[in-house]
């Protein structure tokens, strides 16, 4: 009948209204699940970068720091060695860490070089002393013999 | 010096004998107090009756100051002899004093009077002449002992290797080593019981001295034999004279034979003194020999001797009352000595030419506590050391006096530190010295070199700051010098003509620091007294290499012998240095041919000990088989 | 060759003794412990108790299984070497300052220190398979020794012991009849241990006066002459290397704080035919009582004044090296 068609079509229209409202939040849920997603990821990006900026920041600071380090312990390593040798590395202050490194290494190497070069020649004076003394006791003999002669 | 309470005593090196003669055994002395008084003078001047009371006079004035009444009134007699042409005195006299202690005191302070030249007195107790009684009247011949060359005692310095000798001592044993740093020392001579205590050489090393209970003994030549034997009870301390001439013993019994001067070459005493004072050495000699001299005990001058007549210079001490130390230039007859600060005046340093007594330097100081003299051992320069403290006696410093003896009017530097001193050493054969000042236990090291003295201010050439070193040793050939602490045995071997340090080393508990007469060796030891265990020696290269090093138990004395003096001239060691390249050249292969010889005698012990060895087991093996099928 | 440092000991290590097979070695100790260790791996087998006061010799039947010691309580003991169970006793008047099995372990020597008006006595005794048997009464009692005897071993044809004592002579007595048959001035000091070669043919004396020497056991003529810069208290010689080492050092109140950088407790190899130095090893704190090559010369242990046992194997570069 007209009446059961009616409410029929009624229930089928609320039953459509109702299904396109729950699409409607269907929808929207989904939008916003995409849009929170969107957010989500944005965050863990922003984060990631932070983080990462930091590392940076951090491994610079590391870095500037262990270089100070090492800059400052060249330079006193520098002083060490130019209060040992008494000769002057020039000023530190104005170089680089690799400038430094070089310098320290060309000096170690020199003094190294003049520690082999004075054992040599400490050598060759003990062995030079002992043929003076030998000479001058060989050229002495003569005139002991000749002392107790008289 | 101590004796050593680990060595038995054995004397019969001293005694046993082969050539001779045991005079000098002391007699007891006649308890006659009488005769005890009476003194014989020897050596007096022959006159005849014409100058007999001026004579007399003359023996009277000074045998007077001797007697407590201060004259003499005693029995005198002076026998005549009838035998020339008109009677004449013998040369000898005999005197009463007025008790034994007058004679005694008469004995002592004539002995060796001179009168003038001719005449130095001879004196004599007359109870003396019991003992001289006692020797029969008729002469016995001595066995003529067929002459025995002594051979020259500076055969050893002849080797032909040049190398240095030193002497050990360890335990009862004493041992004479050659050494040369290529080779492990070579024993040249040993003996036990060599000593009761010491062992000593001389100062150009000809004679090696031993400690008896009665005596000294001194050896020498290649095999060690006995030179001479110096009979002197319960003798404690030696000096030898600078040239070897003379010897000096002393036994610190404050007898009349407490000190005695020996003649070395003819092995007989020449005089004797009494002291009460504990001082060693007893009498400093000049470096010629000429004179020995000593500050008198009651501080009122310096008593100057000549030798070998013994006879007290001028007859006179030099009168300078309150001196308290003096010493003899190492080149020169020159006395450098000090005297305290007395009421108003201040101290003073005098330079004095002997024998003429002249003041060639002077030098007041004002404020000091003490003073020390040290020569240059060349006698270029003498540094005095005054302890000085300051107007208000609140705090002290240390000034040094220079003084350039060699040149014209005698200059003299000074050198201020403000801080403790606590070692001083010149440089020998050399301008420089060094200086330890500052606070233990880092002191630091200053060396000074006089030719660069700027209108007479010295300034340091370096300055080595904070080292533990207590002690300087500088080589004796000069440029180089040990920095030693004796506390840590810390050493540093240090080149003062480069300021380069050319080795450091250590030696834990070392007691001595002993350079080789040539400069080419240093040794240490640790005495065994300071530690038992660490007991032994190090012989270092001079430039800090260890060479040797031996532990040994009991180690008491290490001591390079001394090498005669250089005889050549400046000109000549010129010479050599210049020709060194011929002599390396010559020396190089024999030192090669050395060393193979040494590592081939090592292959060939070697060798024969395997040999030997293989024997012993291959009897080893034949037993081990036999007794197990048993 | 890191050494296994065993740590069981709180005083001096005394005597130390490994067994015929190697696997095993024995310690004594002043502190009146004797511990048995594997060698291997240095853990401890155990240890045996009973003895009051130092104990100053510890020795091994060559079957491992009994172990006799001598001690200051003025006892020798047997004991149970698996079970660690005391077997026997025998009582003396004073310390028992050695002892040492004949070879079959049938008999066994001990010597006695002097004490008032004891002199130093070496007693013989018989050892029973079967305890049941054994008697505490010696075979035979050599007395009246001059000297302190330290050691007491049996000689290589087994029926005479060897001594050595603290006036440096070395003794050979026929253990029968008890007649000194040898007697030799081995060394100007005490000499404080001998050892035999694990072949008997030779002795290694340990003196006192800075040496150490081998002897032909069978002559008791020396052979060789070990000098070293320090007392030696014990020495041993390498049954397969031509090896022997030296221990020993200064007495405790003698030593300085820096003995022990000055490598005086060092041990110190010497070529056994050379008679020369060829290395030292560092390890103790305190002077070295005795020392000991293992029977296979594989290694060695040490044991010292500083209470530690200290075991060595050689490893495959000085069996290069040296063989």
């Amino acid at each position: 009948s007209e009446h059961t068609n009616l409410l029929a079509r009624k229930s089928l229209i609320e039953q459509r209204k109702q299904n396109a409202e729950l699409e409607a939040q269907e929808h929207d849920r989904q939008v916003q699940e995409i849009r929170d997603a969107a957010d989500r990821d944005r965050q863990a990006a922003e984060a990631e970068r932070l983080a990462a900026e930091a590392k940076v920041r951090e491994d610079d600071r590391i870095a500037r720091d262990k270089e100070a380090r090492e800059l400052n312990q060249l330079k006193e390593a520098a002083i060490e060695l130019e209060r040992k040798t008494g000769r002057k590395l020039g000023n530190m202050d104005a170089m680089s860490l690799e400038e430094r490194k070089k310098l320290i290494e060309r000096e170690y190497a020199a003094i190294a070089q003049e520690k082999k070069s004075t054992d040599h020649r400490i050598t060759t004076l003990a062995k030079k002393m002992d043929y003076l003394v030998r000479a001058l006791r060989e050229n002495e003999r003569p005139f002991i013999v000749e002392s107790y002669q008289k | 010096m101590a004796t050593d309470d680990d060595i038995v005593v054995d004397w019969r090196d001293f005694l046993s004998d082969d050539d001779d003669d045991d005079d000098d055994i002391d007699l007891p002395a006649s308890l006659d107090d009488g005769q005890n008084s009476v003194i014989v003078i020897d050596n007096l001047p022959v006159v005849t009756k014409a100058k007999y009371d001026k004579l007399v006079q003359i023996v009277h004035k000074l045998v007077a100051q001797y007697n407590p009444s201060k004259t003499f009134s005693g029995e005198f007699m002076m026998p005549l002899s009838n035998s020339g042409a008109e009677p004449q005195t013998q040369g000898f006299a005999f005197l009463e004093m007025e008790s034994p202690e007058a004679a005694a005191s008469a004995v002592e302070k004539l002995a060796n009077y001179q009168l003038d030249k001719a005449h130095v007195f001879r004196v004599n107790h007359l109870r003396d002449f019991e003992k001289y009684a006692a020797i029969p009247e008729t002469y016995h011949k001595p066995d003529m002992q067929p002459y025995k060359s002594r051979g020259n005692l500076n055969e050893w310095a002849l080797d032909n290797r040049a190398r240095d000798q030193f002497l050990l001592r360890a335990g009862d044993n004493t041992q004479v080593f050659w050494y040369d740093p290529k080779l492990s020392p070579v024993v040249a001579y040993e003996k036990k019981l060599w000593t009761e205590s010491y062992a000593f050489w001389s100062p150009s090393g000809s004679y090696l001295g031993t400690f008896h209970r009665q005596g000294i003994a001194l050896w020498g030549g290649e095999n060690f034999e006995r030179i001479w034997r110096l009979q002197h009870t319960g003798v404690s301390n030696i000096d030898f004279s600078p040239c070897e001439n003379y010897l000096i013993t002393t036994n610190r019994q404050q007898g009349e034979d407490c000190i005695i001067v020996w003649d070395l070459r003819t092995g007989r005493k020449l005089r004797s003194f009494p002291s009460t004072a504990d001082v060693w050495p007893a009498f400093q000699w000049s470096h010629d020999d000429k004179f020995f001299a000593r500050i008198r005990e009651d501080a009122s001058g310096i008593s100057v001797y000549a030798a070998p007549g013994m006879n007290l210079l001028d007859n006179k001490s030099i009168k300078l009352q309150g001196v308290r130390d003096f010493a003899w230039s190492p080149s020169d007859n020159l006395l450098a000595y000090w005297i305290p600060e007395v009421n108003e005046s201040p101290a003073r340093v005098t330079l004095l030419r002997i024998p003429e007594k002249v003041e060639v330097a002077k030098k007041n100081l004002f404020n000091v506590n003490d003073c020390a003299i040290y020569w240059h051992p060349n006698g270029t320069y003498l540094s005095v050391k005054a302890d000085r403290h300051t107007k208000t006696k609140k705090s002290s410093f240390t000034n040094f006096e220079l003084f350039r003896v060699k040149e014209k009017n005698i200059p003299v530097d000074l050198l201020e530190f403000k801080e403790k001193v606590t070692a001083f050493a010149w440089e020998p054969c050399g301008t420089r010295f060094a200086v330890v000042h500052g606070d233990a236990p880092r002191p630091d090291i200053s060396f000074y070199d006089m030719s660069l003295a700027k209108q007479s201010r010295l300034e340091p050439v370096v300055t080595l700051p904070k080292r533990a070193t207590t002690s300087l040793f500088w080589s004796p050939k000069g440029h180089f010098c040990v920095l030693a602490g004796m506390q840590s045995g810390v050493l540093e071997f240090y080149n003062v003509d480069e300021q380069l340090t050319l080795g450091e080393g250590e030696h834990f508990m070392c007691t001595n620091v002993e350079w080789d007469p040539s400069g080419r060796y240093v040794a240490t030891f640790v005495n065994h007294r300071r530690n038992p265990s660490e007991s032994g020696y190090i012989i270092w290269s001079w430039t800090g290499q260890i060479r040797e090093k031996a532990m040994l138990e009991k180690l008491s004395q290490f001591i390079w012998r001394p090498h005669p003096k250089s005889l050549l001239s400046p000109e000549q060691v010129a010479d050599i240095e210049k020709n060194l390249k011929k002599y390396m050249a010559k020396y190089e292969p024999e030192d090669m041919a050395l060393l193979t010889q040494q590592d081939d005698e090592l292959l060939q012990t070697r060798e024969r000990k395997r040999g030997e060895w293989k024997a012993f087991r291959d009897n080893v093996k034949e037993w081990l088989d036999r007794t197990r099928r048993k | 060759m890191r050494p296994l440092a065993l740590k069981g000991h709180e005083r001096a290590i005394t005597c130390l003794k490994y067994n015929y097979d190697g696997d095993l070695l024995f310690t004594s100790a002043k502190d009146g412990w004797v511990c048995a260790w594997h060698t291997h791996n240095g853990e401890r087998l155990g240890t045996y108790d009973g003895h009051k006061g130092a104990i100053w010799s510890v020795d091994v039947t060559a079957n491992s299984k009994r172990l006799l010691t001598g001690a200051a309580d003025r006892t020798a003991r047997l004991w149970d070497v698996e079970t660690g169970r005391e077997l026997f006793q025998w009582e003396h008047n004073t310390t028992v300052r050695s002892v040492g099995l004949a070879g079959g372990d049938e008999r066994f020597a001990a010597v006695t220190d002097a004490e008032m008006k004891l002199a130093p006595t070496i007693c013989i005794y018989e050892l029973k398979r079967d305890l049941s048997e054994q008697s505490s009464k010696p075979l035979r009692i050599i007395g009246d020794q001059p000297s302190r005897v330290n050691i007491v071993v049996w000689g290589p044809d087994n029926d005479h012991v060897i001594t050595c004592s603290d006036d440096g002579m070395l003794s050979v007595y026929d253990a029968e009849s008890g007649k000194k048959t040898q007697s030799v001035q081995a060394h100007d000091r005490a000499v404080n241990k001998i050892q035999l070669s694990y072949d008997k043919s030779m002795l290694l004396s340990a003196s006192t006066d800075y040496t150490a020497k081998l002897w032909d056991a069978r002559s008791m003529k020396v052979i060789k002459t070990y000098k070293a810069e320090q007392p030696i208290n014990s020495a041993s010689i390498s049954p397969i290397a031509e090896h022997v080492i030296l221990g020993g050092g200064q007495d405790a109140q003698g030593v300085t704080t820096t003995a022990a950088q000055q490598g005086k407790f060092d041990i110190h190899f010497y070529h056994s035919i050379y008679e020369e130095e060829i290395g030292t090893l560092k390890g103790h704190f305190g002077p070295i009582h005795t020392l000991a090559f293992a029977p296979d010369g594989s290694g060695f242990a040490s044991g010292s004044e500083d209470g530690f046992v200290r075991l060595h194997h050689f490893d495959a570069s000085y069996f290069a090296q040296k063989l």
